[in-house]
Order: structure tokens, then C-alpha cells, then sequence
């Protein structure tokens, strides 16, 4: 898909904020409904946080599942324009009548490309990867899965760095256009979706799990690229410290979450999500002792069969107690402190790897969305009379199923809003 | 693991907490991070989680027997890391001074204590009590008294004898009375807390208590407020001064007087004497001590109750008072120099009489709960607990 002139001005019904499961979703919902919709995504790939994911929870199927769904849906589909490495900078108006100018940010990879991969090889620059929280490295020219359009992209911060030359020079194609500019172009449409997604809350924050003091914390989204086998380790899970086996990992509920200090609501995902977890260590490591502490494991519905299935596994301890701190001891090992309040008694555990249970953070809590639109005090996007409507993690905390189910009914929201 | 449980709620007692300071108490969620945080918890029953659920439950007999709520100093570290804003450091200060009132005997003097209406009244007693002192003292000539300048001549206007017939006879019946209500604490301890594996013996208790006490090593482990540490110190060091100035004044004017010794001294006793020496080093402790406390909890430090305000300005009060009497005596200003005196003396008899009702209880009861706690095992479960590597897990049938 070619990248619009600049100036141009485009029109839809719906403009989908929002490349992940839920921006996705709504716009595939929404064109097969015969809408014309305008999805952009800020990154130079779509699926969002989902794609970074090993595994769904309860199914335990790969990400790529549904996003390859979703993909082949958007084949062949016309109604739905995608904008990848595009912003909103502002927009005007109100629920029927919205207008938002946009800027697609230069790729620096022109249509040329055919991802042979030459430039990247060529590439002398590396840099923490962000996508697996600086766990790896990437090159300044880099592919990503799920890159839409399927180029390799070059790193904003980075395309003015005249080593990149030699990326250039080594393409066969004359596809790294290292002077690309930015292009703005405007949008007009009926209704604004607003998927815009989610970060874990930051566990840097949480001075009492030593977070960024001891290497062998990790996050649970820090897990989901050890478990990956797109991710660092090419899936296998080891302690950061010395890329030693688990024999002991200890699982933090609520890291942060439930917390007056931080974040001050459950996110309602992070216990399944450790159980699934669990899974993962369980896999690759038949006799490793795994800890989980919680104050209540919350797991409704049907993820009440989830949580029992964990429960019969011999050596997946459940404690209640929420960690109250962790300490390093030798080799790097942690100290996990937690009250058993079922024992009455402090547990202090030496483990190889603790995981944060850290929670979702609406990415509208820092980047508001446009038109006024209110947020909860939370930071969650609220009504839609704004003429923006909230869909998939930036509406509420959720899990994929929920999300998803809630991006198709954020496309009905959007169009009754216009009816109001 | 489960056992049944007989739960009798008594929702006055939970309103009782509420108003004396832990007006949060049912936010909490019973999450344990407190248990965590404390630094002088033990690992083996820790508190305050116990302590939070028992003061939710309404439990109050289990609650104010609890030597625990004792082991707590308030470092606050729980009540920063609380999740749920419950401020168990609050609470369990509340649950503190509901317990000397539970216990007091006569128990309507604890009410008393706790009731800003009845202050106007408990002050009354020793301010008249004082004010015959003075006629005794005076023989019915009072112009002295209100002289703009000259000599002044405390043991004259309050003489020395009398006044240490009322400290020593207050103070021993004040004990008798203090002793009948830790008699009615221990016991309740005993009845409501399942006992340790290992006891030292209460002397060895004692003993360790005493060595923890004096250095107040407890307050040094405090993270939260560790700077409290050193106004509790000289407060407590002010006070106890004080008390051994007043012995050894008493000991050299009066009695070695009496015996006809030639050592006696004649009052006042002044500079450069080694007791005079004591006296202002005290009097300046607890007034500067008392100060720092004062400013930490104005700068909201933690929640403070009447009976905090009032056993801490009362102390530096006395504090204040004595040194200004010492001042105003050199600077020959009596009409203010008796005056000050006399709020002095109030102030003296008003802590010490009243003491085992008041805020200075804790003192006593908390001696009392850390000696149990020693006599009965716990610190000694617990520093072996703490001691011992972490036993490998093994899976309960059913949780």
C-alpha cells in the first residue's frame, strides 16, 4: 500500500486509532459491515502488544492465530486503508463530522525493499530492543513480524547517523532512502475509535522488588519474549544474570496492582496470566519448584478451570501473602519475603527468578485522546460523545477475548454516538 | 489446616479504634504487606496483619491482650507501603491506648484520662493540693509571693518535706494501683496467647528487655521514623534523670539533714554540684526530646490522638517549667519564678499521679508485654526462625 501524497485529504467513516487486536478488530468488523475505515498505528508493524505475546491464556495458543485471522481478513478487504508508523496529531469536530491530520513518519525503506535482509547484515549499529525490553539487541535497519507493509524500517533516532550509509550501500535495490520526510495528510470521518492499548505499569516504581537492581526480576511481559521463540532466547526461558536454568521461580501478584501507591485497580488479567506462565516454566522445566503469591487469585469465569488445572500440578505452590519485598542474595539469587496468611508466618524463599505481576497502564493515561474525551480516573477512555470511542485496553483493563468482543462492540458505540 | 473459629464481633470496640486513630482500619485487605515491611516483627506470627484482621473482626479481648500490638514502636514503615492507605501504624497506636484504658483500675480513671471534658477536673486535684501546700508553706503571709523583685526561696513557698511526702506516698500508691491493672494485662496475655516453645525464665527476660529498652535499640531498626529515635531517647533519659535528681536532693537536704549528717546540702542545691549538674541536663533532655516529638507529629508524622497531645505537651511542659524556674529563681523575679513553680509542681504531680491511666502507661505496659513476649519464647522463636535456612518445600494435601 503506497503511503499517500502529502497534503491529501481522505475520507471515511471510521478512523481507527490503533493497530492492535482491538484497533484491528474494529476496523475489520467495521469494513465488513461496508464501512470505509482508516486504521493507523503508530509502530511499523500491527498486532500490538498481543504480537509480543508467547501464548494466550486459557487455549494456549500462539498470538499469530488470531492475528493471522485478522490478517487474512484484511486480504482482498478494500474498505479498510491502513497507515502504519502514523500519528494523530490533532483533531477537530465531534461525533459525524471528524477531522484528523496525521503525520506518516518516514519509513527511510522505500517499496523497493523485497526484506532480503542485506541492510541489516550490512548494518554496524546495534541497539537495545524495545520490543524485548532491552533484553536483545536489534540493528538500526530492522524487520519486524507482522511489518506492515512487509519492508524493513529504519530507526527514526538513528536515520541521520551517517553509519547508516553502509545500509544504504549495501541494498541491491536502492531501497534505504535515508533523506525520506514525513508526509501529513488529513482525515475526514464520521467516528474516531480509539484503540491506542496499553504498558506495564512501570516496575522501576516499585522500590521494594528490585526491579532494575537485580537482574533475575523480570516483568510478566519481560517472560513473554524469554518464552517467545521470536524473542531473545529463541524461547527459552533463563534467569537474565548468567542465562542459568530455573530450578525456583517465584511469581509477585499485584505487583503494584491493588495499590494506593501505584496502581490503584486489578487489572484482572495478571493471574491467569502467571498461571499461563507457570505453564510455560512447567514445559521446559519438569521439576522446577514454581511459587505464586497472591492476596486473591482472581480468575473468573471459566478461567476458575484454568487456575484448578495449576492447582493439581505437584510442585506449582500457590501462597497467600502478597511480597512485600525481595532481596538479592549470592549468585544472584532472590529473597522473596511474603506473609503466608494462611500459616501466619513470613516466608523467606530463595529463588533463581521472580516475575512482576505488573499491570496495564492505558496508554491514554499519557497521551490523551483528542476532541476533549473524557477519561476515567484511571486514565481509561469513558463516553463516546466525544466522537471517540474507546475500544480493546484503552476502554478498560482485559484480557485478548475480552478486548476483541469489546472492539466490535466499539464500532455500534461509534455509530450510535454519530446518531445522538 | 482450617480450624473453626468462634468469631464475637464487637462493632462498638471497631468504632472505638476508628475514632482513636484508625479511622482507615477497614480498607485494609488483609494483603500482608505490612507483616513484610515491619522490621521488628517477628517472622513466626508477625504483625500487624493479625493485629488488622482481630481489629476488623471486632476482636477485642484477643486484641488488647495481644503483646504484640506492644512489640509495635510505630515506625510507620507499614503504614507508608500499605496498599490501601490503612495505616496499621495508627491502628495499632489506637489499639494501644484502648488498651491502659481496658485495663486501668479504678477503670473510671481511665475513662477520665481519655475524655478532654474531664481534664479541667483532674487538673483541679494537684492544683489545689499544691495551693495547701503553699498555705502550709506560706503560714498565711503571701506578700512574698508577689514581690516584682528579690530573693526567691522555692522550699519556702513549697516546703520540700511535705512535697516528697506527696511524691513518695502518691507515688506508692500510684504503684499499687498501676500494678492491679499489668496484673489484669498478664493474665489476659496468658489466657489469650498460645505461649512459645522455649523460655528463657522471666529474670533472663527482664534482663533482655532491659538491654533492648535503654538503648531503645527497637526505634534504631525503625526505617519510616527512625529519626523519632533520639526525641524518645532524651525524653526518656530527661525523665528518669529527673527522677534520680529528685531522690538525691530529697536524700542530701532532707534526710542527711535529719540524721544530723554533716554532708547534708542546703537547698537549693546549685551549680557547679554534680546534681544540680543532672538536674538541668534532664530538664533540657526532655524538653528538647519533647520538642522533636512535638514537631514531627505536627508535621504529620502519624495520626495523634488527645492522649498523645496530652502526655507529650504535659512532658515538655515539665520540661519547660523546670528550667524556667531554675532561670527565674538566678534572675530573682519571684512573682513569676512562684508562679512558674507552682505550674511546675501541677504539672509533676499530674503526670506521675495520673500515670498509669495516661499516654505513660506504655511504659509500663509495654515493658510488661516485650517481657512477656521474651518470657514466653517469642523473640526466641523468632530470632531462631529468622536464623534457620528456608525448609524445602512440600505440597499440603489440600489447602
Amino acid at each position: 500500500m503506497n503511503v499517500p501524497d502529502n497534503g491529501a485529504r481522505i475520507t471515511a467513516d471510521l478512523l481507527v486509532v490503533g493497530g492492535g487486536i482491538a484497533g484491528m478488530t474494529a476496523a475489520i468488523e467495521a469494513s465488513e459491515m461496508g464501512l470505509e475505515v482508516v486504521l493507523v498505528e503508530k509502530e511499523p508493524f500491527l498486532g500490538g502488544r498481543v504480537a509480543q505475546f508467547n501464548q494466550y491464556f486459557p487455549k494456549m495458543c500462539p498470538p499469530w492465530c488470531g492475528l493471522e485471522i485478522n490478517y487474512r481478513r484484511l486480504r482482498g478487504n478494500d474498505k479498510v486503508r491502513i497507515l502504519t508508523l502514523t500519528t494523530v496529531d490533532q483533531a477537530s469536530g465531534g461525533p459525524g463530522n471528524c477531522e484528523a491530520r496525521l503525520t506518516i513518519h518516514p519509513r527511510y525503506v522505500n517499496e523497493n525493499c523485497t526484506a532480503c535482509g542485506d541492510c541489516a547484515q550490512a548494518c554496524p549499529v546495534d541497539v537495545p530492543d524495545e520490543y524485548n525490553f532491552g533484553l536483545s539487541t536489534r540493528k538500526a535497519v530492522y524487520y519486524r513480524d507482522m511489518a506492515f507493509p512487509p519492508l524493513y524500517v529504519v530507526d527514526p533516532a538513528l536515520a541521520g547517523d551517517p553509519r547508516l550509509q553502509a545500509c544504504r550501500d549495501a541494498c541491491k535495490y536502492e531501497a534505504v532512502d535515508l533523506a525520506m520526510q514525513p508526509v501529513t495528510v488529513t482525515v475526514q470521518a464520521k467516528g474516531i475509535i480509539w484503540a491506542t492499548g496499553w504498558q506495564p505499569y512501570d516496575a522501576n516504581k516499585l522500590d521494594t522488588l528490585g526491579f532494575g537492581k537485580f537482574p533475575n526480576v523480570v516483568t510478566n511481559v519481560m517472560l513473554e519474549r524469554l518464552a517467545s521463540a521470536g524473542g531473545p532466547t529463541e524461547g527459552k526461558i533463563r534467569r537474565p544474570s548468567d542465562q542459568g536454568a530455573i530450578g525456583k521461580i517465584a511469581f509477585v501478584q499485584c505487583a503494584g496492582s491493588r495499590d494506593a501507591n501505584h496502581l490503584p485497580y486489578c487489572s484482572g488479567v495478571c493471574c491467569a496470566a502467571s498461571i499461563k506462565q507457570a505453564q510455560y516454566v512447567r514445559e521446559q522445566y519438569p521439576e522446577a519448584e514454581i511459587h505464586l503469591f497472591y492476596i486473591d487469585v482472581r480468575t473468573p469465569g471459566r478461567l476458575e478451570d484454568f487456575y484448578a488445572g495449576a492447582e493439581k500440578d505437584a510442585k506449582i505452590f500457590f501462597h497467600r501473602g502478597k511480597v512485600g519485598e525481595i532481596r538479592e542474595a549470592a549468585n544472584h539469587n532472590l529473597i522473596v519475603a511474603a506473609e503466608n496468611t494462611l500459616t501466619g508466618k513470613v516466608t523467606e524463599m530463595e529463588v533463581e527468578m521472580a516475575v512482576l505481576a505488573t499491570g496495564m497502564v492505558p496508554n491514554t493515561a499519557q497521551e490523551r485522546p483528542p476532541l476533549d474525551t473524557p477519561l476515567d480516573e484511571w486514565g481509561f477512555v469513558g463516553s463516546s460523545a466525544s466522537g471517540v470511542t474507546g475500544a480493546g485496553v484503552a476502554s478498560r483493563p482485559a484480557d485478548v477475548a475480552a478486548s476483541v468482543q469489546q472492539a466490535t462492540g466499539s464500532v455500534i458505540q461509534a455509530l450510535l454516538a454519530q446518531r445522538r | 489446616m482450617a480450624r473453626a473459629m468462634h468469631l464475637d464481633p464487637d462493632l462498638d470496640f471497631i468504632r472505638q479504634v476508628k475514632k482513636a486513630g484508625g479511622a482507615d482500619l477497614k480498607t485494609c485487605m488483609q494483603c500482608a504487606t505490612c507483616s513484610v515491611s515491619c522490621k521488628l516483627a517477628p517472622p513466626d506470627r508477625p504483625f500487624p496483619r493479625k493485629e488488622m484482621a482481630m481489629a476488623q473482626w471486632g476482636l477485642k479481648e484477643a486484641l488488647l491482650s495481644d503483646p504484640d500490638i506492644w512489640l509495635c514502636h510505630q515506625c510507620n514503615d507499614c503504614s507508608t507501603r500499605c496498599p490501601r492507605q490503612a495505616k496499621p501504624g495508627d491502628v495499632l497506636a489506637a489499639v494501644r491506648s484502648m488498651a491502659f484504658r481496658h485495663y486501668a483500675f479504678p477503670s473510671f480513671m481511665g475513662q477520665a484520662l481519655a475524655s478532654p471534658a474531664a481534664l479541667p477536673l483532674l487538673l483541679l486535684i494537684p492544683a489545689l493540693i499544691l495551693l495547701g501546700v503553699l498555705a502550709v508553706g506560706s503560714q498565711g503571709e503571701f506578700g512574698y509571693l508577689f514581690a516584682g523583685s528579690g530573693e526567691v526561696d522555692y522550699a519556702h513557698a513549697f516546703p520540700h518535706g511535705l512535697l516528697e511526702m506527696l511524691f513518695i506516698g502518691g507515688n506508692l500508691l500510684i504503684f499499687a494501683f498501676a500494678a492491679v491493672g499489668l496484673m489484669r494485662f498478664w493474665n489476659a496475655m496468658k489466657a489469650h496467647t498460645p505461649a512459645g516453645m522455649r523460655s528463657p525464665g522471666f529474670l533472663a527476660a527482664m534482663t533482655g528487655v532491659a538491654m533492648e529498652i535503654l538503648p531503645h535499640s527497637k526505634f534504631g531498626q525503625c526505617g519510616e521514623s527512625k529519626p523519632r529515635q533520639l526525641g524518645h531517647l532524651l525524653i526518656f533519659y530527661g525523665f528518669i534523670g529527673a527522677m534520680i535528681t529528685a531522690g538525691l536532693a530529697l536524700f542530701f537536704t532532707i534526710i542527711l539533714e535529719t540524721l544530723g549528717s554533716p554532708f547534708f546540702l542546703h537547698s537549693p542545691i546549685d551549680l557547679p554540684n554534680p546534681i544540680k549538674i543532672l538536674g538541668v541536663a534532664s530538664g533540657l533532655a526532655m524538653l528538647i526530646g519533647g520538642g522533636m516529638l512535638i514537631s514531627r507529629r505536627l508535621s504529620g508524622d502519624s495520626v495523634s490522638g488527645y492522649q498523645d497531645w496530652l502526655f507529650l505537651i504535659a512532658i515538655t511542659l515539665v520540661g519547660l517549667t523546670g528550667m524556667l524556674a531554675w532561670a527565674l529563681r538566678l534572675a530573682e523575679i519571684p512573682v513569676v519564678a512562684y508562679l512558674d513553680y507552682y505550674l511546675h509542681l501541677v504539672l509533676v504531680f499530674f503526670l506521675l499521679w495520673y500515670a498509669p491511666y495516661s499516654k505513660f502507661a506504655h511504659m509500663f505496659y509495654r515493658t510488661l508485654a516485650l517481657v512477656y513476649a521474651r518470657s514466653s519464647g517469642r523473640e526466641l522463636v523468632s530470632q531462631a526462625a529468622s536464623a534457620a535456612p528456608v525448609a524445602p518445600q512440600s505440597k499440603p494435601a489440600a489447602a
